[in-house]
């Protein structure tokens, strides 16, 4: 009867033991071990001990001779899948970066090795560098090369941070600024508005403070901006024939069309409201970012060789189809702008509103009743934008109403504390359930306290009722602002985009193509309403990915 | 055993330059008092005839195998002692210099007591790097008798006939396939009206037949090693690729003409380059009934802060052939400021005047706006907009450097200016070299030339790099690095990396990877030797040691 | 055009011929003041030198900062040999600046003889191989990049020097040390006013890269010597 494959995960003792044990049972083993060498703990802790006196598990050299064991050191495994009875394995290895037969083993490497690094091996007792051995005995030198920094994994468009801090520490601003603008054009909008995780998750922070990524990419755009420093723009010197439609004109749109510019391809993009900008310029209030300055950086991007065309909306003013013919892709990044509804009695009166309905109306100027008390519902950051963008149109009082605790508010905290430092009342633990009128005119929200129970699916304690709690609010607003969906009426009837149950566009998650070729999609509309700079990594992924669908169709030409 | 250290220390008075202000006697008198010094002597001007006969006289008679002079700066008068010392059988290397004028009695005047003690100061410090002193022979090496010239326009051709005429091999690579560079889209030459391509073809023509000239067209240098004497140069042509080794490298790679892509309106037909519109002379396709030429187009603003200075009288000269042309056209020329200097040009701008080309001054922040069939510009005098007719427009537009310059700035291991343009090897001193050695510029490489101003640059440069070629032989100096400890050497290559000539390369040998210094390429700048972590190289006569026995000369006083 | 009368001038190629081991041995030879002057950035007649000199000149004087001389004392200075105004103005002011420190000792960190013997420490490190070779690689990962094509700052550069200048300085004194006779790392410690888990670190990397070992056991803790380097 033939052996069975084997893999064993660990070379300490036991597995050397393991693999000894299958191999002489005539089975075939691989044996993976995450560490440079077999061995285990032991062979590190004999460190302290003298080199000579370096103990070695004798099984060490039968493993290391046995036909039937297959030795993979510097491998991890990845992903295990299990059917009738048989596994698979993805083993990712380390690249050797050490050539085994050239080096001498003189130490001339780890003596001059600058990086020092926590030594993994020796449960973090001591320092080894970032080239090491792991075994004296076999030496089996190798380069433990880290990821990218952790501020920089944990950013959405994976912006190097390290390095535009860097060099603004070295005073070379413009430098700083290109090496944003490689992976980001908005540098001065989202230097406003980011709520930055890479702050959050900044190694600094366990130290004293995180680095201020956030407002230092503000500070560089800014001296540009303030500087009157021509921003450089960088395109080749001919396009291609080929020619893009960018369905709105938002962080994901503009991002797409500035990377499709820089890659040689003119895009067109298409916007249904009266200005560029999309949520930054709709969604964002003004306080947090001024309209000239989004427009200095909005005109920059389309300087690249991106055309706009605002007051167009597809479905109504163009076609979707006649876009697919007179264009060689079509991106879609219309966002997430469709409030969803409470889905209580009464929403439909008059004096309700939505939040992005009324952040998109304030940002546009048009005249709002702002008399009287107002109630905002819901604890994220378009409540509290919403909130305080009321404070300022002028309402007598302004609550925001939460089912939930401060601890369960998914907006950012600063935003919190400045919501309430403004004046703004924030009651937690209730939740609406009727809007009362009169003559189809709200005049109050009856509520519910309620108390929180055990965590529901997104970790958070679920609110539970309270019975006979309910209480009434008189108001003569009510703006919900409980979340957003894409509002994809544009897509024609019949068509065969795949939609997700959360109305949003299922993409390729590496060139952002949906399951209809040369039509691909990010931002807002594919991700569910997100921060913008995801939108804007979306962007421009989706850039690299059409080009590379242009290519490839025009070498199959 | 080593010989005893016999050091002379030659005091210069220089008439009162160093008297006036230093006590020069005592400072003999202290000399005597110093470590290994067995002869001292006060000059009244050391660099004279019977000072210079001193100095060899003692080296005979007391035996010295040191020599040290105070007096003025090396800069002007080492060479002459070094050759004093050769000539009375020391070794040139052997001597040392203190230079107690420029540092001490120049720049102490008032203070005499003072002056005189840093004056000790310095020849202790002198005597002391003297004692240390080896003596170094003058590096040689044969020359390859032959050139590379890159480029086949006007000044490359030239250049390499030059180079041919003295029977120099030359190698004449050009990147297109037809010699001529910026002339071929030329019309006629200012100021003499001669005919732009029947002067290149007939260059051409003088090049393609030249027995000593290689021709090599449609071909780019892909590789360059090596240093002066032997370079090893590899052209690529197609798929080709062609291996040979020469003594000199000229640099004639021209420059191109800016595409006003965006500026002024430019669509190539109604709004053109100068270039463009001598190309309609050439195929005598000119008419028009307005003209307006716009000058620096492209050119003395933010992104590109340079005149480009041809351009003025290539609309000067093209203005004319205009109105010679067609005397009835208007010709209208918008400038910053006119560039017509000496007294050809500016006969050619008076001329265009009398021609009745209009001359209107714009200023650059308010510059002419191209609009249909007419241009509009404020007027600086007048104070108001003019419309102007123009059914043409011309631009004038400035040369930019090559593409290809960073990459052969690389092969070559030379600089380019901000512009990316090539830089000298000294504004004054080497206009037409590099500091590399061995490697010249002309033309439109360096900046926008004239053909005329190109020409002379080509002979100059041909004349500069024939020097070399008909010594023969390379002398070098034999201040430079040398590897004092091959064992300590790890052949990891730090120092390579950093030489700025390209002095130095790892090499295998018996012992394993080591570097080896190529002398004749060698500067002595000392790089290397201050990077090296094992302290395996040196420089000869600025070694740790001698540097480190200068010091401590300085602080003896202090401890 | 006078300038003080305390200046003494080492003739040199170029400023890249500057070793920083020059500079800490002038301070242990009793300068006060160290001056290293060449040309403009873009002018120098050795192409590239001055660069590579200020990098030097820089490590020398963030080393002898860290052992606690007053970094006024060292000076990177450029000037073309045109400038002669220029050069006195910056001999001037240098010395200018000496003169309120006053002699080495006063207005540094240590007072003598303390500071020398530590500046004999950042004098030994800037010998070495490690610092010399991170300042080598200076321009290439400032400029083209690692193996990886990963681009650094200067400042970022500098920042990994500041830390491998600390963690040399700690293991140059402990060699001093150990050189002196056998010790564990808790009368290491001691002597040196370090944090034992500190020297902990510094003995076990120094054992590990082959330059210390186990000499014995004295009680419950390990003593050290130092192991003589072979000759390559």
């Amino acid at each position: 009867m033939p052996g069975k494959r084997v893999i064993i995960f660990g070379g300490d003792p036991a597995g050397l033991t393991a693999a000894l044990e299958q191999a002489e049972a005539g089975n075939e083993v691989t044996l993976i071990e995450p560490s440079p060498s077999l061995g285990g703990g032991r062979i590190s802790q004999t460190r302290i001990v003298a080199e000579d006196a370096a103990m070695e598990d004798p099984n060490l050299e039968a493993v290391r001779l046995h036909p039937n064991i297959r030795v993979v050191t510097n491998a991890r495994i990845e992903k295990v899948k299990a059917a009738n009875g048989s596994f698979q394995f993805r083993v990712r290895r380390r690249t050797p970066r050490v050539h085994p037969e050239k080096c001498n083993d003189c130490k001339a490497c780890i003596r001059v090795c600058p990086i020092h690094m926590y030594d993994d091996f020796n449960e973090g007792l001591g320092f080894r560098t970032a080239i090491d051995y792991f075994n004296p005995k076999t030496g089996e030198y190798n380069i433990f090369k880290e990821d990218m920094p952790i501020c920089q994994a944990t950013c959405p468009a994976n912006l190097d941070i390290r390095s535009y801090v860097g060099l603004i520490a070295d005073g070379k601003y413009a430098e700083s600024l290109a090496k944003i603008r490689e992976r980001l054009p908005f540098a001065l909008s989202i230097g406003r508005v980011c709520p930055h995780p890479c702050e959050t998750a900044c190694n600094r922070g366990v130290v004293d403070q995180p680095i201020s990524i956030c407002t230092l990419k503000r500070f560089v755009a800014d001296w540009e901006m303030n500087n009157q420093v021509p921003a450089p723009v960088e395109v080749p010197d001919s396009f291609h024939k080929e020619r893009v439609a960018i369905i709105g004109a938002g962080p994901a749109g503009l991002t797409c069309g500035y990377f499709l510019a820089k890659a040689g391809y003119k895009s067109v993009c298409f916007e249904a409201l009266p200005e560029p900008g999309g949520m930054f310029r709709y969604g964002i209030p003004e306080y947090r970012l001024p309209t000239p300055t989004l427009m200095h950086e909005i005109n920059w991007i389309l300087s690249h060789g991106v055309e706009l065309r605002c007051n167009v909306r597809i479905g109504r003013d163009v076609s979707f189809e006649d876009l697919r013919k007179d264009f060689d892709a079509v991106f879609i990044g219309v966002g997430a702008h469709k409030g969803m509804k409470l889905q209580i009695k009464g929403e439909d009166m008059e004096g309700v509103i939505d939040g992005v309905d009324f952040l998109r109306d304030a940002n546009m100027g048009k005249p709002i009743n702002a008399r009287g008390k107002v109630i905002i519902i819901g604890g994220g950051n378009v409540a509290m934008d919403a909130a305080r963008v009321s404070w300022r149109e002028g309402f007598d009082e302004v609550h925001i109403l939460y089912r939930r605790t401060k601890r369960e508010m998914p907006a950012s905290p600063w935003e919190i504390d400045a919501a309430e430092h403004e004046g703004i009342k924030i009651q937690y633990l209730v939740a609406p359930i009727e809007v009362l009128g009169e003559n189809g005119r709200m005049t109050g929200l009856k509520c519910l306290r309620m108390q929180l129970g055990e965590p529901d699916a997104s970790g958070r304690r679920r609110p539970v009722p309270i019975e006979g709690s309910e209480f009434v609010v008189e108001a003569e607003t009510l703006i919900p602002a409980i979340g957003q969906r894409p509002d994809l009426a544009f897509v024609p009837e019949g068509s065969d985009l795949e939609i997700t149950r959360w109305s949003t566009f299922a993409v390729d998650q590496e060139t952002f193509m949906t399951n209809v070729p040369g039509i691909f999609s990010a931002g807002d509309v594919e991700t569910g309403p997100d921060i913008a700079i995801r939108a804007c990594a979306g962007g421009r992924k989706a850039a690299l990915g059409i080009v590379r669908y242009l290519e490839a169709k025009r070498g199959s030409r | 055993m080593a010989e005893k250290i016999r050091i002379g220390v030659f005091v210069c008075d220089c008439g009162s330059n160093i008297a006036g202000y230093v006590d020069v006697k005592e400072l003999a008198e202290y000399s005597r008092t110093l470590p290994n010094v067995v002869y001292v002597k006060e000059n009244l001007y050391t660099c004279s005839e019977s000072g210079i006969n001193e100095i060899k006289a003692a080296i005979r008679q007391q035996n010295l195998n040191r020599v040290v002079v105070a007096s003025c700066t090396p800069r002007t008068h080492e060479p002459l002692f070094r050759g004093t010392c050769e000539e009375a059988g020391l070794n040139p290397y052997l001597f040392e210099m203190v230079n107690i004028r420029d540092q001490c009695s120049w720049v102490h005047m008032q203070e005499r007591e003072e002056g005189t003690n840093k004056a000790k100061d310095l020849i202790r410090m002198g005597v002391a790097k003297a004692a240390l002193l080896e003596p170094q022979e003058s590096i040689k090496s044969e020359m390859d008798p032959n050139a590379l010239v890159m480029g086949g326009g006007i000044s490359g051709m030239t250049a390499a006939l030059a180079l041919a005429n003295r029977g120099y091999q030359v190698f004449l690579v050009e990147k297109q396939a037809q010699l001529g560079g910026l002339l071929l889209k030329l019309d006629k030459l200012a100021p003499s009206g001669a005919d732009a391509a029947a002067f290149a073809a007939s260059q051409a023509e003088l090049v393609q037949k030249h027995p000593k000239i290689r021709l090599m067209t449609s071909t780019e240098v892909r590789e360059i090693s090596g240093y002066i004497g032997h370079f090893k140069v590899t052209a690529a042509s197609g798929g080709n690729r062609d291996q040979f080794g020469v003594g000199v490298i000229i640099v004639a790679t021209g420059a191109q003409v800016l595409k006003p892509h965006g500026l002024f309106g430019y669509n190539g037909k109604r709004v053109i380059t100068q270039l463009e519109l001598e190309d309609l002379f050439r195929k005598d396709a000119f008419s028009a009934g307005n003209v307006v030429m716009i000058q620096c187009a492209g050119a003395r603003i933010e992104e590109r802060k340079y005149c480009s200075r041809i351009c003025c009288m290539v609309a000067l000269k093209n203005a004319i052939q205009i109105k010679e042309r067609s005397p009835g056209t208007g010709v209208r020329i918008l400038y910053r400021d006119i560039q017509a200097y000496g007294t050809e040009n500016e006969e050619i701008y008076r001329r265009a005047r009398e021609m009745g080309v209009i001359f209107i001054n714009y200023d650059v922040s308010n510059p002419p706006k191209v609009e249909e069939e007419k241009v509009t510009v404020a007027h600086q005098l007048l104070g108001r907009e003019l419309d102007l007719p123009a059914d043409l427009v011309v631009l004038s537009t400035p040369l930019v450097a090559g593409e290809d310059n960073e990459a052969i700035s690389k092969l070559l291991r030379v600089s380019l200016d901000e512009n990316k343009f090539f830089l000298e090897g000294h504004v004054k001193l080497k206009p037409l070299d590099f500091a590399t050695d061995g490697v010249y510029l002309c033309g439109n490489a360096h900046y926008p030339a004239t053909v005329r101003e190109a020409i002379s640059q080509a002979l100059g440069a041909a004349s500069r790099a024939s020097i070399p070629l008909a010594k023969g032989v390379m002398t070098v100096e034999p201040i430079v690095s040398t590897l004092v400890d091959e064992d300590a050497c790890r052949g990891c290559g730090l120092c390579v990396a950093l030489c700025p000539y390209g002095a130095l390369e790892i090499v295998r040998t018996e012992k394993g990877r080591k570097v080896r210094v190529i002398p004749v390429a060698c500067k002595g700048c000392g790089v290397c030797a201050a990077t090296c972590y094992q302290h395996a190289l040196s420089i000869n006569s600025y070694t740790d040691e001698q540097i480190g026995e200068q010091i401590s000369a300085c602080l003896e006083a202090q401890g | 055009m006078q300038y003080t009368t305390d200046a003494r001038i080492i003739r040199i190629m170029c400023t890249g011929r500057v070793d920083p081991t020059m500079i800490s041995d002038a301070f242990l030879k009793g300068a006060d003041g160290v001056m290293v002057v060449g040309c403009h950035f873009g002018d120098c007649h050795y192409i590239t030198g001055n660069y590579q000199g200020k990098i030097k000149v820089g490590i020398a004087a963030r080393a002898l900062d860290y052992v606690g001389l007053n970094p006024r004392r060292v000076f990177f200075g450029q000037c073309s040999s045109a400038e002669g105004e220029r050069f006195v103005k910056l001999v001037t002011d240098f010395d200018r600046g000496i003169r309120e420190l006053g002699p080495l000792g006063t207005g540094d960190r240590l007072p003598l003889p303390d500071l020398k013997e530590k500046i004999a420490v950042a004098h030994t490190a800037l010998a070495k191989e490690k610092i010399r070779w991170v300042v080598g690689k200076f321009t290439e990962f400032t400029t083209q990049g690692n193996k990886y094509g990963e681009r650094f700052t200067e400042h970022e550069m500098w920042r990994t020097l500041d830390t491998i200048v600390m963690d040399e300085v700690a293991t140059h004194e402990i060699m001093r040390e150990l050189r002196r006779g056998s010790a564990s790392v808790k009368t290491l410690a001691l002597q040196l006013k370090l944090p034992s888990s500190h020297v902990l670190k510094y003995v076990l990397a120094l054992q590990r890269r082959g330059f210390a070992e186990l000499a014995g056991i004295d009680g419950t803790s390990p003593l050290y010597r130092v192991v003589e380097q072979k000759v390559a």
